[in-house]
């Protein structure tokens, strides 16, 4: 038990998330449509959102991040996952979450089905094309089917995905935010190229999508939007500008992530002055310690 | 000395408040592994035990539990080094990695050896240290003869059986030392293996001897002679005590257990305790039993609880406002909090070391000597 809840991670508000930004993702806000990502599903009482993780991220957390899901390990376990866009709030992730309110970690080959990971979320490294789910409970399977994505040949229009085409592979998107805007316009250009007719946006997606999530009641009924599970999903509008400001934020975060965490460590003078103060308590109960237990023993020989 | 009051008179404290102020030190720290706090209530333990331990040979076992503890701490490193969890950034240690098959999936050997991961892991072996320190602590402090002394009526029986146990071990070197002894006067020195069962016999049967002679010496003094009890009454008691003990059996589990509902947890276990309570009171009073001088229990044992239950209930409050103080920041690593309530509740457990009366001072040498209790009996 102890060790699925340690493989377990979080994944979560989706919905929220899904609604303000996340939604907007370029051509994440649904399963992916080609092997040239990692689908994840995050699914909890807050409901399922579908999203793709694009390129080869190293392993299953580094999918969540670029995916645009903001994380909170488990303190003193930190390959642990606690929360995924801030969700549970109840739990201070200081000990390992309960093995009935815990994200358990599923992943699953293109088209296959659901296996809980015998291996940490940080240990995991999906290959392009499968998929990774998260779901809040007591480690039941993601209540969505797992993607299944054909070879990186869309079904949109053939000029398109190969200007589109090399952004899956920059897995280095850390390294892309700022300068190659121009790439990062790319792929929202391919999802604004449907809005004008964003029926047939819809409709190319839906033979990706629908198979893969069909059998969730939420999910399966929109599958016009690329957010199938949020009805809210005035993404499908997501159209030059949202999207470009949500992959830059996603992008953000991920570049962020890495540097600022050690950065915010760094920032001495109250971690100093703790360590001084902490060391000034040890040193002198080790003191009184010792004056104890010398007077003691002079006392003794004394008798 | 520091007492607002005129010195008290030296005494040994009750033994039973020691224990209970070693738990709740030792319940206060099992939360924790902030290396400030865990520190803080190893040498508030140290403080104590230095001032008011007493002059029995237990008394000195402190250290050894300190050992046990560091032995504890290099375990768990060496541990983590095998099969640990590393994470976090500098590598200290390049090591090969060496991954299990699939059936052992999600375990992997060796590896790079990285100082936040180490970090974790030290501070868990601290914690455990520490409570394992506490516990040492109140081993020195309180004498255990008096403590089983101090057992209710119903639970005399065990405790006579657990104190000849416990007089076993010095006896057997008593004897050991004897039959050599004699063995020299007669001109036997045969040492070494071939020696064994030449002393082994002699010895095995002065323990017998000795043990037929307390059998006596026992039952001249009464022990084991038990009132006369009706049948009810006795059926009663039997149910109590089993009753009380399945339902603390139960009522852990559901404790311990989250998915079990909710009735099972606290209630039973209270309405668990509260029957073994009741059957031991029935148990009490078919045993016929007076107490030769009972320890008392006065203000300074009241203080003592009550300070190893401040440092236990001052974590707690900690505990429930801001958890992450109580530990170390290791995903990015950081310097621990300095949680101010925590360390205060803290050192508030160091007070039984000034405000408690002094030990006893040691008896003179020739009747410091334990003597095992049979020699004094002679049929």
């Amino acid at each position: 038990m102890l060790l699925r809840r340690l493989l377990s991670l979080a994944a979560a508000t989706a919905v929220g998330a899904a609604a303000l930004t996340g939604a907007a993702a370029p051509a994440q806000a649904a399963a992916c449509s080609s092997t040239s990502g990692v689908t994840v599903v995050v699914q909890s009482s807050n409901g399922t959102s579908v999203r793709c993780a694009s390129g080869d991220p190293g392993s299953a957390w580094g999918a969540l991040q670029s995916a645009g899901f903001s994380l909170t390990a488990v303190q003193r376990f930190p390959d642990a996952l606690c929360r995924i866009d801030g969700f549970p709030k109840s739990d201070p992730c200081v000990n390992m979450p309960p093995a009935s309110a815990y994200w358990s970690f599923w992943h699953a080959p293109n088209g296959g089905s659901w296996t809980y990971s015998q291996i940490g979320i940080k240990g995991w490294d999906p290959k392009p094309g499968s998929s990774v789910g998260f779901r809040f409970g007591s480690g039941t399977a993601p209540g969505t089917q797992p993607a299944t994505v054909s070879a990186p040949k869309p079904t949109t229009a053939a000029p398109r995905p190969t200007t589109a085409a090399p952004k899956p592979t920059p897995r280095r998107a850390t390294t892309a935010p700022n300068t190659p805007r121009s790439t990062t316009q790319a792929p929202s250009g391919r999802t604004t190229a449907p809005p004008a007719t964003s029926g047939a946006a819809g409709a190319t997606r839906a033979p990706n999508a629908a198979p893969g999530t069909t059998p969730t009641p939420g999910a399966a009924s929109p599958t016009a939007s690329p957010t199938p599970s949020t009805p809210s999903s005035a993404s499908p509008s997501a159209t030059g500008e949202p999207s470009a400001s949500a992959s830059e934020s996603s992008s953000d975060a991920v570049a962020a992530g890495p540097t600022d965490g050690r950065s915010s460590d760094g920032s001495g003078g109250s971690g100093t002055a703790r360590l001084l103060g902490g060391g000034a308590l040890l040193a002198g109960l080790a003191s009184a310690v010792a004056f104890v237990g010398l007077r003691r023993r002079q006392a003794q020989t004394s008798v | 000395m520091a007492g607002p009051l005129t010195p008290p008179l030296p005494r040994a404290v009750h033994p039973a408040a020691w224990w209970l102020w070693a738990i709740g030190l030792a319940v206060a720290v099992s939360t924790v592994t902030n290396p400030f706090l865990l520190l803080t209530a190893l040498s508030v333990a140290a403080l104590v035990v230095l001032s008011r331990r007493g002059s029995s040979p237990w008394a000195r076992s402190f250290r050894l539990y300190l050992w046990l503890g560091g032995f504890i701490v290099g375990v768990r490193a060496v541990l983590h080094v095998l099969v640990g969890l590393k994470f976090g950034e500098p590598v200290i240690l390049p090591l090969p990695e060496v991954s299990l098959p699939s059936w052992a999936a999600g375990i992997n050997l060796l590896g790079d050896v990285r100082l936040d991961g180490l970090v974790g892991a030290l501070t868990e072996g601290l914690r455990l240290a520490v409570m394992i320190a506490c516990i040492g602590a109140a081993n020195s402090l309180a004498n255990p003869k008096r403590l089983l002394r101090s057992l209710p009526g119903a639970l005399s029986e065990i405790g006579s059986a657990v104190v000849v146990t416990i007089s076993v071990a010095p006896q057997l070197a008593e004897s050991v030392q004897r039959v050599m002894r004699a063995r020299a006067l007669r001109g036997d020195t045969a040492r070494g293996i071939r020696a064994v069962p030449r002393v082994a016999l002699p010895v095995l049967e002065d323990t017998l001897d000795r043990s037929l002679m307390l059998a006596s010496a026992m039952d001249s003094r009464g022990y084991g002679r038990r009132r006369e009890v009706a049948p009810g009454r006795r059926a009663l008691t039997a149910a109590c005590t089993l009753g009380g003990l399945l339902a603390s059996a139960v009522g852990t589990y559901g404790v311990l257990d989250a998915t079990t509902p909710g009735w099972m947890g606290l209630p039973v276990l209270a309405a668990g305790v509260a029957l073994s309570l009741l059957g031991i009171w029935l148990g009490g009073a078919a045993n016929a039993r007076t107490t030769y001088r009972p320890d008392p229990w006065r203000a300074a044992e009241w203080l003592t609880v009550g300070c190893g239950a401040a440092a236990a209930v001052a974590v707690q409050l900690v505990r429930r406002s801001d958890a992450a103080a109580l530990g170390v920041p290791l995903d990015p690593l950081g310097v621990p909090a300095l949680p101010l309530l925590a360390l205060a509740g803290l050192l508030v457990a160091a007070l039984p070391a000034f405000l408690t009366p002094e030990p006893p001072p040691p008896a003179p040498r020739s009747v410091a000597r334990p003597r095992p209790v049979a020699t004094e009996v002679h049929p």
